[in-house]
């Protein structure tokens, strides 16, 4: 029973102390969550470049931690069970740019049929080939672009305008 | 016909709760009864209006009503009758039906249960709820409405529409569509995104002979419980709020409001921790990753307002105790509904890139609005009371459990903001780039997340161990050190023989990360051992002055003190799952290799045999591709595991792992990445190795069996709630207050 063993104390005047204290320890609390944050914001970042910026910048960007997103073009998709490879071409980095030029759906559409847009091999090594992974899908790699002009991704994320998501019944489509 | 009794009630739903809004803020400013009293009987009437609807909803689903836009999206005919029910959260339009439908059952009782003994605040209790539920609705009627229907317009398009087309309704919906195309910017999307009334002249309904079917990922057991126990756990919240901001409205900031709404945020708490759980376990168990918790966008956005709440419950203590904190408290409950709100914009506007948003629409706008509105009504509220809020008492020493709790808020409140920080990076650099020189649009990683709430949520963890010993007001440092020197003692000679173990079997990672390793065993075992060490001492006081065997001094000491001992339970069952984070994140192992049949893959004391592989149609229509295989340690067979990977017709792939668990909850954790088409005699497996994982679940279990504890109905209490109060005070007014 803590409540219980609490000694009963007679108030010491010294609040204004005690809040000098107080207001110090805080300070010194917060100063180092800001560190925190702040020093891992350097360290973590990722920068989301477009395949065409990708194109544009290559000897700056070697080494350098980025996340790119593409439309996959399927034919390029290969897998050994090891080695994981496929092209992404260019597609545009805001939403609010998608969304004006008709939506995801029509924008992956537009850029695997593009035989002009910009194109990447991105590589993957060791890693199970997702699901997702399927032509004119969105995908979203992180990793860094290499000596080799492939883009060597840790990560892959996929997003897929499926018939799960925003459709019509297909039946009465004419 | 039964769709359109579906808008119907949306609508009728809509006008109660609209009128309930503003009649109680109007009866509520006049201190008129019969017009309160009026509001509520509105507010009461939303909830039979939106189970009717929810019920009109699910019978269109079962019934296979492809004709219905919502029915037509989710099911389709191969699903199972449960399934098809629990469709009803499996798309956008669904879900936020039911969110309203679960905030009006959550407000009518609210209203029920308080309604004679914080008569005062009632007024303004329904209007915040109210307030809230309008938007909702609104939105389900105007914008999601699950009960449109496909039409075929002349010109051979697909429309939707809730009813047919009519001479009168058609043109002024017509006439309405093309001032909506001429508004310009985030109100024309608004406009826009309005679902029409009636079907263009001469458009006839469309019955699509079977429906598009619900995303695979989405019939997993995890899935049809996560999403319900996040929105209990959003909605409760609601009603701490909706009296919290009616105290300020009347002026009646004391802390009647904590006590009335004691009970619902725990109910709130327990449901939102269960929904994080459960969401873990199901992105373990389906999503075929090896891990269970990413940092992922949506993930965070339920995980927000969970840390302000549980910064809220161990701050309202204070206030009950010492009647400090006041204007923190406000703060904390204000933020907890500001972050439950934008938790389910973020999850539904799809703003924040992630795997499991819907897609974008015209609601994202609409909840700007509102939650901007919720933001300005509320901090005005709060400025205007602001001097009223003072604390009772100043604190006294520096060392002193009010202390330790104002530390532990301030670490909850850090880790909202790291993740907050983390979570809209996106968002912020987008906005700012172009703006602000030098700044690119960029994202934070898992890195970043870990790196930044790690060592808080270790500060935490030794923190729980430590206040309980920590006495209110003034500590002594002695008998705080004298009580936590043989709980320490064991805990530090656990940690000596577990590392002197794996140390022996080289099981111990190099480098830096063995000593934050440690470290981090260390605090959580101390906390653990601090904790039993609270339950130890109660027991043993029992078992000396009142002669009782241990089960009974156990049994009595829970049951009087239930919401401090189901607090310790929690604290223990977060100690579990540190040990379990830890152990899956330092010492999680992982290999991909193929293999053809009879051949074996080694990781670690383990070995798979890889045996055959079966391709076969289920009777729901996927295709299953399934592997056997047997797995051996030191050389016994233990499991015989059969990843597979599911094909429903026409959506994508999911690989489903295979486990096998051992006694001390270690995982082998094995995936069928891919294998040769024909000949079926080669594939290729990912196994992940991740030790103790197990131990999040089990501590979870315990977390949410003591929230259980804590939160249950001490009917015995209630009914003598009064002279109960007064009892609980007199340990304080003992200690000298």
């Amino acid at each position: 029973m803590t409540e219980l063993t609490a000694q009963p104390v007679t108030l010491p005047a010294r609040p204004a102390k005690g809040r000098a204290k107080f207001l110090i320890g805080g300070v010194v609390m917060l100063a180092a969550v800001v560190y925190l944050i702040v020093s891992n914001i350097g360290a973590q970042q990722e920068y989301f470049i477009t395949v065409d910026e990708l194109e544009a910048k290559q000897s700056d960007l070697v080494g350098r931690s980025i996340r790119i997103s593409g439309a996959v073009i399927g034919d390029t998709i290969e897998y050994d069970g090891k080695t994981l490879t496929f092209d992404i071409v260019n597609i545009p980095d805001s939403a609010a740019t998608i969304e004006d030029e008709g939506g995801l759906a029509k924008v992956l559409h537009e850029a695997v049929t593009n035989p002009d847009a910009k194109r990447v091999t991105v590589i993957l090594i060791d890693q199970p080939k997702p699901d997702l992974l399927q032509h004119e899908a969105q995908a979203i790699v992180t990793g860094t672009l290499g000596e080799d002009g492939m883009f060597h991704a840790d990560e892959l994320l996929l997003k897929c305008p499926t018939r799960y998501q925003e459709a019509v019944p297909e039946q009465v489509g004419g | 016909m039964t769709a359109q009794l579906g808008v119907i009630l949306l609508f009728l739903a809509f006008l109660c709760a609209a009128y309930a809004w503003g009649a109680s803020f109007l009866g509520g400013r006049r201190e008129d009864d019969r017009l309160v009293e009026s509001a509520r009987n509105a507010a009461i009437m939303t909830w039979p209006l939106l189970t009717a609807a929810a019920l009109t909803l699910i019978s269109l689903l079962v019934r296979g009503e492809f004709n219905t836009t919502f029915v037509w999206t989710v099911t389709d005919r191969a699903m199972p009758t449960y399934l098809k029910v629990t469709a009803l959260w499996g798309g956008q339009a669904g879900s936020l039906l039911f969110w309203s439908w679960l905030m009006s059952t959550f407000t009518a009782a609210a209203m029920l249960r308080n309604w004679k003994r914080e008569r005062h605040l009632m007024p303004y209790v329904i209007s915040a709820a109210m307030g809230t539920l309008t938007f909702f609705i609104v939105l389900v009627a105007f914008w999601e409405n699950p009960f449109a229907r496909y039409w075929q317009t002349l010109g051979g398009d697909v429309a939707t529409a809730m009813f047919g087309p009519s001479a009168f309704f058609t043109p002024l919906g017509v006439a309405w569509g093309s001032l909506a195309q001429k508004i310009p910017g985030l109100l024309g999307i608004v406009a826009k995104g309005m679902v029409p009334l009636t079907a263009p002249l001469g458009a006839t309904a469309v019955f699509p002979p079977d429906g598009n079917g619900l995303n695979p990922l989405l019939r997993h057991p995890g899935m049809i419980i996560h999403p319900p126990m996040l929105y209990l756990g959003f909605v409760s919240f609601v009603v701490p709020y909706a009296f919290g901001m009616a105290a300020l409205a009347r002026g009646e900031v004391s802390d009647s409001w904590i006590r009335a709404t004691r009970r619902w945020t725990l109910v709130g708490w327990l449901f939102l921790s269960l929904g994080l759980i459960l969401g873990g376990w199901w992105a373990y168990d389906v999503l075929g990753w090896g891990g269970y918790w990413a940092w992922d966008p949506v993930e965070n956005a339920a995980f927000m307002p969970w840390l302000t709440g549980t910064a809220f419950l161990h701050s309202v203590m204070i206030q009950e105790k010492r009647g400090m904190l006041r204007r923190w408290n406000m703060v904390l409950i204000t933020l907890t509904y500001l972050q439950v709100v934008l938790g389910t914009f973020a999850t539904r506007s799809g703003f924040v890139s992630s795997v499991h948003s819907f897609a974008q629409s015209a609601i994202g706008p609409l909840f700007s609005i509102f939650l901007g509105g919720a933001l300005i009504v509320s901090v005005s509220l709060l400025i205007k009371r602001w001097d009223e809020m003072a604390a009772d008492n100043e604190l006294d020493s520096l060392f002193s459990r009010e202390t330790f709790f104002l530390i532990n808020n301030l670490l909850f409140l850090c880790i909202n903001v790291a993740v907050a920080v983390g979570t809209y990076w996106p968002v912020f650099t987008e906005l700012l780039q172009g703006v602000v020189p030098g700044v690119q649009k960029s994202s934070l990683g898992e890195g970043f997340f870990n790196a930044t709430t790690g060592p808080m949520f270790m500060a935490l963890i030794f923190l729980m161990g430590v206040t309980p010993l920590i006495a209110w007001k003034h500590a002594s440092l002695k008998r705080v050190a004298r009580a936590m020197l043989w709980p320490s003692v064991i805990a530090l000679a656990i940690l000596g023989a577990v590392t002197a173990i794996m140390g022996v079997r080289g099981l111990l990672p190099a480098g830096r990360v063995v000593v934050l390793t440690l470290i981090g065993y260390g605090v959580a075992l101390d906390a653990g051992s601090l904790t039993i060490g609270e339950y130890y001492r109660g027991v043993r006081a029992r078992m000396v002055t009142h002669g009782e065997n241990f089960f009974a001094a156990l049994g009595t000491m829970v049951g009087r003190n239930r919401r401090r001992y189901g607090g310790y339970l929690i604290h223990l069952g977060v100690v579990i799952m540190a040990i379990g984070v830890i152990a899956s994140h330092v010492f999680q192992k992982e290999t991909q290799q193929a293999v053809s049949s009879g051949q074996t893959i080694t990781m670690g004391d383990y070995v798979l045999e890889y045996k055959n592989l079966e391709r076969f149609m289920a009777s729901d229509g996927r295709a299953v591709t399934r592997a056997q295989a047997v797995v051996y340690q030191n050389g016994r067979e233990v499991a015989q595991l059969s990843p597979r990977i599911d094909s429903y017709p026409g959506g994508q792939p999911m690989s489903i792992p295979g486990k096998y668990t051992s006694f001390m909850g270690d995982d082998f954790y094995v995936l069928l990445v891919t294998w040769e088409p024909l000949s079926l005699s080669n594939a290729t497996f990912k196994i992940y190795y991740n030790p103790l994982v197990n131990w999040v679940w089990m501590g979870g279990f315990v977390f949410i069996f003591g929230t259980l504890v804590a939160a249950w109905p001490d009917f015995s209490e209630e009914r003598r709630s009064v002279p109960a109060k007064s009892r609980r005070a007199t340990p304080l007014a003992a200690a000298g207050k």
